[in-house]
């Protein structure tokens, strides 16, 4: 199967005192991990490339499907608001740092056809960017089979569309940040004047990262900093002096505090455990194996490196930074959220761990198909695991079918259903273990590769806080799954090396390791067709698709395809609106909705987009309940999903309470009611 | 280092040298064949033990009336039971156990003659039985018959409310 196999490096000894930067051996394509291409391969790799061009094609068919009233109206609506000049922050509010919006209003700008189709446009290109960067970054380690398990596993078992597109800076940033990964990791191969240029770009790319999510941004560039501080960009050096060790052993110090300190308003074990395990791994994989020495590298050559990367990062950060800051009269309050100072309680979703014993036996089941293999040749232990995987696989489907449910419907969907919670784990795993393997017998360029994606991996992969779940697990389980898949690679070879196991032997070998993702993937085949297909079973296993409408009105969403479901409710709500309204006056969607604003054609008057309970402050909250009253605003539509989704009231109960006396129903559309003011 | 042995252990499960040439078993091997089985044996322990305690086993052959929980029957209850006391006869016997109405947010109840409704709004019960009305207020009971509109309105009691809404 898999072969990691890396040539040797071409070293040519240099004086110490030359620097890190300098060249202290030529750069030759041995230099980095790489794998042999025998010719056999090229088929291989067309298939590769084949199956996720097919992946992201199938995306493309699906552009025009499905409405996301929440996430997808917040993002269309703020572009709105930029194309008709008002400015974020001191116009209205947001939760990220501004790049994407104006991305999005560019594409408003220049193709004036459907705002919907726009956005969808620039999260497809940025998956596109994401699949190409994944599969570049790992296919030097692996062969192109593994390579692409990354790519797909991102467009097949995490993207959630057409249920919902997120057009999310998470998006573009993790595309970045595959980018800015893929960069460093060619970093041993070039010296001089390339190798700044290269640093410079890192530093841009990242300052680009940080443009789109703050989060992100500032999370790469922390691995940046500490993983050129760690071991440095050059593979054959692995000893430093004293200074810059105690200067590593205080950034491990620094890295840890700053997540605790961020953990803190959730700390609880498990979420301690879920992510400072990786930080850990990634600390003793990087800094444990240091040695010190009196001619090693030095904090100079480190500062050299955070130089040519900060130079990237100003080029970037300042022209966007400083306008911004003049724009919004140096009020830095308003970009509070650029540094984190955001009320954690808002965004927190806590993680939806395994439960139920379906896990155990799914699990169960890869164990007991590789100790199938393990056992061939001894009959009675195979007899034995036989009947333990058959145990595995009946357990998993009684202990997820569901009451009433056709035994061929509950087949077909029980690996998916007991992969529930899984899919958060396997990052976690594979850092840990990616970790482990570093301290393998292995190639000096192969170690420096799995060290430095290991530390990337394991600060990226904290963007999945403060929201722990599936669908943030796409932006921030990419670095993670690079290195998953060169551990499954190795893992994979080592294993039919070991057991001596050749065909179909070997083909069973990779389905127990990919079990898991596999099941995650079919989990979220289901979860993605909601609302517009279902299994069942009428004398064999079938799909029913749900009726669907495609849309010739209202003008940004001409030509889209919804469930009927949503043509009659949402769609009809916002022609109810826009019926009720003149052009051009102000309506409040409440409280996080916002794609009526873009149906209706009808502008916000608040600074707020969504307003979820605390989302604002009580004085913001007075103001919006000012504003409604200045105008005044004469249609409010209320989502009661959202009201349900969202809970309590907690500080939006003054408004609340202000909608609930002053105005009255006029119209209902399932669960959206359209009110109007008395 | 602590991993130094961990290291070894790896490459020695990992490395083709921990094969015997006799194809006997060596201490590597063996040591494979027992992590497997405890790996396997905790699996299944957890899912055995979830097995035993999973609904899939629970069987409730008792017949559950619409709307009703487990071991729940169809009873009526507070206005329900007032209108129910003060009408007689006429009220039936309820087919159903009392539940909300998503769209109204008023409580609903079947009955083997009509259906006994709450309105939140209100705080008023009523019952209909065809062209028959009936409703509890506070001066008692009042009929009347044909439409289901009330013969004069009634004061809305509750607090403005924006998730459930009464009608002004």
């Amino acid at each position: 199967m898999s072969d990691i196999v890396v040539a040797k490096a071409d070293v040519v000894e240099r004086p110490r005192s030359s620097g890190a930067l300098a060249p202290r051996r030529l750069p030759t394509a041995a230099s980095t991990p790489r794998i042999e291409r025998p010719r056999a391969w090229w088929g291989e790799e067309l298939l590769a490339l084949f199956s996720i061009i097919v992946a992201l094609g199938a995306d493309l068919l699906l552009v025009r499907v499905g409405l996301d009233s929440v996430d997808e109206g917040y993002f269309v609506e703020q572009a709105r608001r930029v194309v008709s000049g008002q400015v974020p922050y001191r116009d209205f509010d947001s939760l990220y740092t501004p790049a994407l919006l104006y991305v999005h209003a560019a594409m408003l700008a220049v193709f004036r056809d459907s705002p919907i189709l726009d956005v969808r446009i620039v999260g497809l290109v940025a998956r596109l960017v994401l699949a190409g960067g994944l599969y570049v970054l790992c296919r030097p380690l692996v062969r192109p089979a593994y390579a692409a398990l990354p790519s797909l596993y991102i467009l097949v078992a995490l993207d959630r569309l057409p249920l919902t597109w997120e057009p999310h800076p998470g998006w573009p940033s993790a595309a970045l940040s595959v980018v800015a990964a893929l960069a460093y990791a060619r970093l041993p191969l070039t010296t001089g004047f390339r190798q700044q240029l290269l640093l410079v770009t890192i530093g841009a790319v990242a300052a680009l990262v940080f443009a789109l999510k703050q989060n992100a941004g500032v999370l790469l560039g922390l691995a940046l900093v500490v993983g050129a501080a760690w071991q440095g960009i050059d593979p054959q050096r692995t000893d430093v002096t004293r200074a810059l060790r105690r200067l590593q052993l205080l950034l491990v110090a620094l890295v840890v505090a700053v997540v605790a300190w961020l953990l803190r308003p959730h700390a609880s074990p498990t979420i301690l455990a879920f992510f400072l395990i990786p930080i850990v791994s990634a600390v003793f994989a990087a800094v444990l194996p240091v040695r010190v020495s009196a001619t090693g590298r030095g904090i100079g050559s480190w500062l050299r490196v955070l130089g040519w990367l900060g130079l990237g990062w100003t080029t970037i950060s300042l022209p966007w930074l400083l306008p911004l800051l003049v724009a919004i009269d140096w009020n830095v309050v308003l970009l509070k959220g650029f540094v984190g100072l955001v009320n954690q309680d808002l965004l927190w979703y806590p993680p939806q761990w395994p439960s139920g014993g379906a896990w155990a036996s799914l699990l169960g089941l890869g164990v007991g198909v590789l100790a199938l293999v393990r056992c061939r040749r001894r009959p009675f232990l195979c007899a034995i695991v036989l009947l333990v995987v058959l145990t595995f696989a009946a357990s998993t489907v009684l202990l997820t079918r569901e009451a009433g449910e056709p035994i061929l419907v509950a087949l077909a969907l029980a690996p998916g259903r007991a992969s529930d919670g899984l899919g958060l784990i396997l990052p976690v795993v594979w850092i840990v273990a990616s970790a482990f393997l570093s301290f393998g017998s292995m190639p000096a360029p192969t170690r420096w590769w799995l060290r430095w994606m290991t530390v990337a991996s394991a600060l990226t992969f904290l963007t999945e806080y403060p929201r722990v779940d599936d669908t943030h697990l796409a932006w921030s389980a990419c670095l993670p799954l690079a290195t998953g898949t060169v551990v499954l690679a190795s893992f994979s070879r080592a294993l039919t090396r070991r057991w001596r196991v050749t065909g179909a032997g070997r083909f069973l070998v990779t389905t127990a390791l990919l079990l898991v993702p596999i099941a995650v993937g079919l989990r979220n085949m289901s979860t993605r067709s909601d609302g517009l297909a279902v299994l069942g079973d009428q004398g064999g296993l079938s799909v029913q698709f749900a009726r669907t409408t495609m849309l010739t009105d209202p003008r940004p969403v001409a030509g889209m395809i919804v469930s009927a479901d949503q043509a009659n409710t949402l769609v009809d709500a916002a022609r109810f609106v826009a019926a009720n309204t003149a052009l051009g006056e102000a309506i409040f969607v409440f409280p996080t909705s916002p794609l009526v604003y873009v149906l209706a054609d009808r502008p916000n008057p608040t600074r707020f987009d969504h307003l979820f309970p605390d989302a604002a402050s009580p004085a913001e909250v007075d103001r919006v309940i000012a504003i409604l009253d200045a105008l005044p605003v004469r249609i409010v539509m209320v989502s009661e999903t959202d009201l349900a989704f969202w809970g309590p009231p907690e500080g939006n109960a003054p408004l609340e309470a202000y909608l609930a006396g002053k105005y009255h129903q006029i119209g209902q559309f399932s669960e959206y009611r359209v009110l109007r003011r008395n | 280092l602590p991993f130094d042995n961990f290291t070894l252990y790896t490459c020695a499960v990992l490395g083709d040298h921990a094969y015997r040439r006799d194809g006997r078993a060596s201490t590597a091997e063996v040591w494979e064949y027992v992590g497997l089985g405890v790996v396997l044996l905790v699996l299944l322990a957890v899912s055995v033990a979830n097995l035993t305690e999973s609904r899939f086993w629970q069987t409730d052959d008792r017949p559950h009336a619409p709307w009703c929980r487990p071991g729940e029957v169809p009873r009526f209850q507070f206005g329900f039971a007032d209108i129910a006391r003060a009408i007689g006869t006429e009220a039936g016997s309820p087919t159903e156990c009392e539940h909300g109405d998503d769209s109204s947010g008023n409580t609903l109840q079947a009955t083997t003659t009509g259906v006994a409704i709450y309105y939140w709004c209100t705080n008023t019960s009523t019952f209909n039985r065809g062209q028959d009305h009936w409703m509890l207020t506070p001066a008692g009971v009042e009929h009347w018959t044909g439409s289901e509109q009330w013969p004069r309105p009634l004061p809305i009691v509750r607090a403005p409310d924006l998730r459930q809404l009464c009608p002004t």
